[in-house]
């Protein structure tokens, strides 16, 4: 009985309906209060870079400057932790640029990194984090404090990683208005949220059921794969990292087509539970919908589709299960990532407390600070 | 045990790529045929290049892309093929370039996917021009491109895809210093004799590198799951090598850059049952984090290999296959090569198991598919 396997993962991501407008309002307030008109008026370049999940919230930020910023001469890119920290060429005085390094804890010795190569170059640097006090919260000329409400269980990532990817939509609007000079973005983004989060609401157990049921088929499967393109294929590297932390299983992430030319060889064919994500008015519905079919109908995979509507209508000719994600309308497209990645979450959630896993595997020595060096690791600033 | 025995078609093309080099650079850097594709002036002219491919193609484009704008001076995206041919839209192609800015690379030794033809439309639909990469001046991407770059890569065995890998990262290093040179910005003499100089500086030592993955595959060989690991442009050779594990031997293999690596997939269950390898570029700027992210594999279990031009050491533990150093005014170099150890590791780890490849349908030894 689904009951029987409640667990954090799922507990997290049942708290995204009342965590995500707050978090919205939590942000703006935070942002606010760092004075954005007058300290980000001349940023003319926004990098936005993390590790792990914060890249993530990142990678699946894009869409949202893009639409803020269009026409306003200011652009945002997505980087790498170690690309922004090592590889990414910055102007010997890059003052027009907002370098920004996510991170819930502030602690990773990366992030510190680049926010100190940041300042060496003139950027404006800003951390945008859950802990002010933290090394980045510190290092940083500003730290834009997520305020995260506790929540009993914190781990692994999933509440911080909503709140990273909000700061950022919020950041996004508000430069928009900066940039831009119109008011009411941030409103009209908030009301579209609260729509959103509306219906999201309203599909959480449906989707949980679906979620608990395909993790009960998946459940002997030898790894997992998530098939998803464009933004969503971040979403499917967010799942992957939580297959990867709470039940320690391999789960890889590819591309549609990528799929036919690479992955579909690993053997045994039908051996990887799939989480595959589909809209079904995106230009690719119809290659996702023939990949669905044939990793069914070719490879015998069990595979989870989660769409905007049945597998049938969007041209699945193969038996699957199924998880109905509400999408938001085209123009505000860029609000999906924010919930997108539940039902994968869920499915790993519900998969790890099914094969009674401990999470990031019960500490030990993978804890051990000899060997997760991820907060001591030498810093080195170019 | 006689390595012989376990002779495969990965083998064959990695050996052969000492006599492809000078024929692969000779039809690349052809400057006749580079500028009657590009005349000076349109070359000089250029400021973005979206590069783009499937399965291997892909990899090449990644792994070229940050050497092309070195070399070329331009801006250089490489998506993967559905992010270019389902959600580009056209200010993305033009990233706020005029459209006679910007050429769209789509690369292809076939030329003939769905796909590939897509990209090509697609950069027609945007308005900028097309190039197709192929060995197939005959194909149906051919056709759908403006231009087209033929690589006349000498006919030989190239399953799983090898040989067209390295000819594609030929002609990107030739169109990128083409372009460099058109602008003023490089020489494309010295890229091409970095090619030729540094994969001749490998010949002498393949046969104890293959030796070496042999060896290596005999305890390899029951892995099922493998991790490639690399930052910048080997993140991108570390996925072409995850794609010859999963077409040879046909296990779950993916990639991750040295950071990411630590915080994410350092947690999977049975470390020990993960084949982990590490690309490390000597001239890497972040060489110490990448040889704190192999001590750390080591510490959890992970069986380990790095494919290195570095001379420094690894933590004890991993198993290290040193390439010659790449030239130091041309450290991408290292890409024309960096793949093979780890190619023929996957190669010999499918064959040693009792594997064909490509799902147990490809008969290296006789060459031949099973239907």
């Amino acid at each position: 009985m689904k009951q029987n396997y409640d667990n954090p993962l799922r507990r997290q991501c049942f708290d995204l309906v009342r965590l995500a407008p707050a978090q919205f309002d939590l942000a703006r307030e935070a942002l606010l209060g760092l004075e954005p008109e007058k300290r980000l008026a001349h940023i003319r370049r926004v990098i936005v870079t993390g590790c792990g999940d914060s890249y993530l919230a990142a990678a699946e930020a894009r869409e949202v400057f893009k639409h803020y910023l269009r026409g306003t001469g200011c652009r945002m890119e997505a980087v790498r932790a170690i690309e922004a920290a090592r590889y990414l060429p910055l102007d010997e005085n890059a003052s027009d640029t907002l370098l920004i390094a996510i991170s819930a804890s502030g602690g990773p010795a990366r992030i510190a990194e680049i926010l100190q190569r940041g300042k060496r170059h003139g950027c404006l640097t800003m951390a945008l984090t859950n802990n002010g006090a933290s090394r980045a919260g510190t290092t940083a000329d500003l730290a834009y404090v997520t305020n995260t409400p506790e929540f009993p269980d914190r781990m692994p990532g999933l509440r911080s990683y909503l709140a990273s990817m909000m700061g950022l939509f919020v950041l996004a609007a508000v430069l928009g208005e900066v940039k831009s000079g119109k008011t009411g973005l941030c409103d009209e983004l908030r009301a579209e949220l609260e729509a959103y989060n509306g219906r999201f609401a309203a599909a959480l157990d449906q989707m949980d059921d679906s979620a608990y049921a395909a993790a009960c088929t998946m459940k002997d499967s030898k790894g997992f794969e998530v098939c998803a393109d464009g933004p969503l294929f971040s979403c499917g590297e967010f799942i992957s990292a939580k297959y990867a932390e709470v039940s320690g299983d391999k789960c890889t992430v590819v591309d549609s087509e990528n799929f036919w030319h690479v992955n579909s060889i690993m053997m045994p064919q039908n051996a990887y539970g799939t989480i595959d994500y589909v809209v079904s008015d995106e230009r690719n519905c119809e290659r996702m919908a023939q990949t669905i079919s044939g990793q069914v109908e070719k490879l015998g995979r069990k595979v989870l589709v989660v769409a905007d509507k049945p597998a049938a209508e969007l041209g699945v000719t193969a038996p699957v299960m199924e998880c109905i994600l509400p999408v938001p309308a085209p123009q505000f497209r860029f609000l999906l990532p924010l919930y997108a990645f539940v039902p994968g979450s869920l499915v790993a959630g519900y998969h790890t407390a099914l094969i009674e896993e401990p999470y990031f595997r019960g500490g030990g020595k993978f804890f051990d600070p000899s060997i997760n060096t991820l907060g001591t690791n030498e810093i080195r600033v170019l | 045990m006689d390595k012989q025995n376990y002779y495969n078609t990965i083998g064959l093309q990695v050996e052969s790529l000492f006599e492809l080099a000078p024929v692969q650079v000779e039809k690349c850097f052809d400057e006749k045929k580079l500028s009657a594709l590009l005349p000076l002036p349109e070359a000089a002219a250029l400021k973005r290049l979206i590069v783009a491919g499937c399965g291997d193609s892909y990899s090449a484009a990644g792994a070229m892309a940050p050497v092309i704008r070195r070399l070329a001076g331009v801006s250089c995206a490489s998506p993967d093929p559905m992010e270019l041919c389902s959600f580009y839209t056209d200010e993305d192609i033009l990233d706020g370039c005029r459209a006679e800015e910007v050429l769209v690379v789509a690369i292809s030794a076939s030329g003939g996917s769905v796909r590939i033809v897509e990209m090509l439309e697609r950069a027609r639909a945007a308005g900028v021009r097309s190039m197709l990469i192929t060995n197939n001046p005959e194909s149906k991407g051919a056709k759908a491109a403006q231009l087209v770059y033929c690589v006349e890569t000498p006919e030989l065995c190239n399953t799983p895809g090898l040989r067209s890998y390295f000819a594609s990262l030929t002609a990107l290093a030739a169109l990128g210093s083409y372009i460099g040179g058109c602008k003023g910005v490089t020489e494309p003499a010295a890229a091409r004799q970095a090619i030729l100089d540094y994969v001749a500086a490998c010949q002498p030592c393949y046969e104890a590198i293959d030796d070496a993955m042999f060896e290596l595959a005999g305890s390899w060989k029951d892995l099922e799951k493998f991790e490639i690991v690399g930052d910048e442009s080997e993140f991108f050779s570390a996925q072409f090598v995850e794609e010859k594990f999963i077409e040879c031997a046909s296990v779950h293999a993916s990639h991750a850059d040295s950071e990411d690596w630590c915080h994410i997939n350092f947690f999977l269950r049975e470390p020990e049952k993960i084949g982990t390898i590490f690309h490390v570029n000597a001239s890497a700027p972040d060489l110490d984090r990448i040889a704190e992210s192999v001590r750390v594999s080591v510490a959890i279990g992970r069986p380990t290999l790095v494919v290195t031009d570095a001379d420094c050491a690894f933590a004890e533990g991993a198993a290290v296959c040193r390439l010659p150093k790449a030239p130091e005014n041309a450290p991408w170099a290292l890409l024309m090569m960096d793949h093979a150890p780890g190619s023929l590791l996957a190669a010999y780890c499918a064959a040693r198991a009792g594997k064909l490849f490509f799902s147990n349908r490809y008969d290296f030894r006789t060459r031949t598919w099973k239907m």
